[in-house]
Formats: C-alpha cells, structure tokens, sequence
C-alpha cells in the first residue's frame, strides 16, 4: 500500500470514528428509551426497537453523498492521484461499516439479553427480522451473519451516495436542478412504476428474485454487493476526469 | 530534474485558457508567473498539479506524466488561493495530515511558523480571515520541503508586515534548501529581487518565457522632448510610449546606446514597468487596424 493511499484511509477512518460513534450513541440512548418505555406502556403494550441496520445504512448513504468529494479535495492538495483517491474510498468504506455493524451486533445481543426477561420487550434488525423471526434471539453465527448483511446493505448504500456526490459534482447547475427532479420522479414514481410492470410482465422473474433474495441472507448480500461494486464502478468513471475545485477562502 | 508542460491546451466554454503551452521549470530557480486577470495562470498551476485535466497535451514532473500518478504528485505542493480542506478541519490536524501524505513535511517547522506569524492551531480553517487563511497555506508551502513548490497568489489578503515575513522566511528556506519555486502573483514590484525567471502569460499564451535578468538587460527607457525622443526610437522595437506635455518616455526593446543624443535620458525598468510595457504593445498588435 502506498504512503498516501494509507494517509487518506487512515484520514478516512477518524473521521468515521468520530461520527460513527455519534450514530452508536443515538442508537443506545433509542434502546434505552425503548426500555424505559416498556415500563411506561406496561405489560399489555409491546415495545421494539428494530432500527440499527437501518439507521448505519443511511448514514453510510449519506457518508458516500457527503465526504466522498472532500477526500477527493484533499487527496488533490495532498499530491494524490484521482484514482488513489477514489480506491481509498473503498477500503475506508468497507472498514467503517465493518466496524458499525459489529458493534451494532454487540449492542443488539446486549439488548436481547436484556429484554430475555420480558415478553413485550423486542430487539432485532434487518437480518433477523427477514431470516430469523421477529421475536428470535440471535444466535453468535446469526449475529455474525447479521453484521455481514448490515455491513453489505451499508455498502450499497454508500456506492449510491457516491454515485449522487459525484453525479452532481459533474453536472452543471442546470443539470444538478434536471437530475434532482429526475431521481426525484424515478423514486416516487418510475421505481414503483418498473416493479410493478416487471411484477405484471415478468411474474415468474420477479418472483424467482424476490424467492432468491428471501431464500438465504448471503444472496441479498450478494446483491447489495453488486449494487455496491456497480454505483462505485459508475462512481469512478464520473470523478476520473473531474475538475478538482476548492472553494475560495 | 525539470517540469515539462508540453502544448498544453484548455478550454472553458467559449474561454480558451491555456493555448498551445510549453514550458520547462527547471530544477533550482524561483520563477515568476506572471500576468494579468484570466491570462491562465491559475489554470496552468492546477493542471500542473493534475487538478484540472489539459483538453490537450501533457505535463511531465522529472519525466513522468502527473495523470493519476502519485509519485510525480507527490514531488509538489500547490498553495493555492481556494481552499481544497474539509470545511470542519482544524489548523492543527490539518498539518498532521499533511504529514502523514508527505514523509518530509516537517512538523516541528509548521507549529513554529505558526507561531511566527501568529497562526491559531485550534482553528478552523474556514473560519481563519482571508489574511489567516493565506498564511495556514503559507506555512504548509514552507513546511511541505517537497521538489517543487507552487505558490499562486501567495501573500492574498496579507499586511506589509506578513508578506515581508514571508519572502525573507522563502528565501532562507531556498539558500537552505533549494528547490523549485514558482510564484504567481500580481504583486510584481514585490517578487522583483526574488525570481530569477520569469514567465509572462496573456490570454493562454506565453509572452516571455527567460531569466529575468536577461529581460531586465535588454529593455530601457528613455525620456525627454517629444520630438527627440521620436527621432531616436524611429529605427527601434517601442513597447509602451508615455506623453506628459511635451516630455516624452518611451520603453524599448533592446541595448541602450553608449553615444545618446544630448538631452534624452535613459534609465532602467523595473519588471513591473516591463510588464506593463509588454501588456500595451500587445494590446496594440491586438487592436484592429
């Protein structure tokens, strides 16, 4: 590895500690707010709290939008290459959301230890809602897979957040204003639109996918590998000949 | 040991800002970028840095082409006026990070050039004043001891005090050091004893390009009245011409003559009056006949 492909990783990784650390805080002032309210709703309310995995991954989402340009900036101040630049991305990206969803997966098992002793007290995630149960405490294997899934969705939603920073990075002002409106209708009407025709017109496919991704958590990760690896793939070839700018001051 | 910018070509829109560029910054000197708003300067020292990409031609750093290569890269520092730092970074962790991208960033000289010149380390960059933010960048381009250093606008913002401070602590660190300087600016008079090339640029293109003693040696002035000073330079290459009454001051291009008729003076120019000079003859060609 290179001096400044280490530099900007490691530049990287305390930045993500530090505002990883705020995201695992939150999520335990939740969990504990959850339990309070267990007492508060009594015996004949439920109380759960199933949004770890969630949460990381729009973090990671809004990581990729965000800090993506600012490594590319001062990798370009710091005497490093576009392409160094970008790979130190990745590795960054990976290592963080590792490092998230291991400790989600700590604070989880944590958490369902403690409800043990209360039948309308839930806590589970992504992994073992979809593949395990609602109601299931996770085994160590389960909990181990879970993080993989958590640290895999989180990946795919960080290549998205690259694609969006560096999608608007290229645009001109008036294309940043035509895309936003695009992804925009894309989202609210062109996704439900494309499913619901894949759905009416290639049943058994979409069927066969949905089959597929239900079937074992290692296929959806698989596909969130692959939405990672595509959004980071286009990422790359938008930011390879970018204007590096900074901003006056 | 040299920087090779071969037929460099850049376009903004209907702007052409570098047209057809080739330059050699040999290893050693303090060279002078200079020229007026928009001739290109800003734009040949990011392409030079890999920061913009050329629409044509290339750019070698001891040989090597600078597109995506870290090792040519990494022999620069540009100090440029836009800030390339992240808007939540501090002073301080900002010269750590420069020193964990460049193994000769000298951190010690940093902290105590930041002192020098009164730098706060718990800062944030971005909300240093203009003056401040100038001098965070100076301190990183006199700490960095990479081959080649690129200062573009340098002393932005600065006191008389500040910029002193820093063309004295330049200077030290080049007889110490010497290495690859090159400074763009405006404030030609400033850099005057300092650069010892210089390169002048006009709307993308490169109008002188030699030492800077060697502009100074062939271009004088000459003063007197009107009519005699016309006489004299009937036969010479004029650059700029100045009327106050009927005195006369024309600049020229050329030796200054042993035997000058009686009454016409001659005196030396100052790069800034040669620029300026050189700027008024090359509006002239300029305009339409």
């Amino acid at each position: 590895m290179t001096t400044t492909m280490r530099a900007s990783i490691q530049y990287q990784l305390r930045d993500y500690r530090t505002s990883g650390l705020i995201l695992f805080g939150v999520n335990v002032i939740l969990i504990l707010l959850a339990i309070l309210g267990m007492f508060s709703v009594g015996i004949n309310g439920e109380v759960s709290y199933t949004a770890y995995g969630f949460s990381a991954a729009i973090f990671m989402l809004v990581c990729g939008i965000v800090t993506a340009r600012q490594v590319i900036r001062l990798c370009a101040q710091m005497g490093t290459g576009r392409k160094t630049a970008f790979l130190s991305l990745l590795p960054s990206a990976v290592l963080a959301s590792l490092a998230i969803a291991a400790a989600g997966e700590v604070l989880m098992a944590a958490a369902q230890a403690v409800s043990i002793g209360y039948p309308n007290l839930y806590f589970n995630d992504l992994y073992g809602l979809i593949y395990a149960g609602f109601d299931t405490t996770l085994s160590v294997g389960q909990h181990i897979t879970s993080a993989l899934f958590n640290t895999c969705l989180m990946l795919a939603c960080y290549g998205f957040g690259l694609f969006c920073s560096f999608l608007y990075w290229k645009l001109s002002k008036i294309g940043c204003v035509i895309a936003g409106i695009l992804m925009g209708l894309f989202f609210l009407g062109g996704l439900p639109g494309l499913s619901r025709m894949i759905v009416v017109q290639y049943p058994n496919l979409a069927e066969d996918f949905a089959a597929f991704c239900l079937q074992s958590g290692w296929n959806l990760m698989a596909v969130f590998l692959v939405i990672f690896l595509v959004f980071s793939f286009i990422s790359w070839l938008l930011v390879r000949n970018v204007n590096i700018r900074g901003w006056h001051k | 040991m040299s920087i090779e910018l071969q037929s460099i070509s850049k376009r903004f829109g209907s702007t052409q800002a570098l047209d057809q560029v080739s330059l050699t910054l040999e290893e050693g000197h303090i060279y002078g970028l200079l020229g007026n708003n928009g001739a290109g300067k800003t734009t040949l020292l990011s392409i030079l840095t890999d920061r913009l990409r050329p629409d044509f031609g290339q750019v070698l750093v001891d040989g090597q082409p600078v597109k995506n290569n870290d090792e040519a890269l990494g022999k620069l520092f540009l100090v440029g006026e836009q800030n390339f730092f992240p808007e939540d970074m501090k002073v301080k962790r900002a010269f750590e990070t420069a020193a964990s991208f460049y193994p000769d960033f000298d951190l010690e000289q940093a902290h105590k050039l930041a002192k020098e010149f009164g730098l706060p380390l718990k800062k944030k960059i971005t909300s240093l004043s203009t003056g401040y933010a100038s001098i965070f960048r100076l301190v990183l381009g006199l700490s960095v001891n990479t081959p080649y250093i690129l200062f573009d606008e340098p002393v932005l913002g600065l006191d008389a005090q500040h910029r002193d401070l820093f063309y004295r602590l330049l200077i030290e660190k080049y007889s110490q050091e010497p290495c690859t300087v090159i400074i763009s600016t405006h404030l030609i008079s400033e850099v005057e004893n300092i650069v010892d090339h210089t390169i002048i640029l006009r709307d993308g293109r490169i109008l002188r390009d030699a030492p800077t003693e060697e502009l100074m040696e062939n271009t004088y002035a000459v003063s007197g009245p009107a009519g005699m000073v016309d006489r004299y330079t009937e036969d010479k290459t004029i650059l700029s011409s100045h009327s106050l009454g009927g005195l006369k001051t024309v600049s020229i291009q050329g030796q200054p003559e042993s035997d000058l008729p009686l009454g016409l003076e001659v005196s030396r120019m100052s790069l800034q009056d040669y620029f300026i000079s050189l700027q008024e003859a090359a509006e002239r060609e300029e305009e339409p006949a």
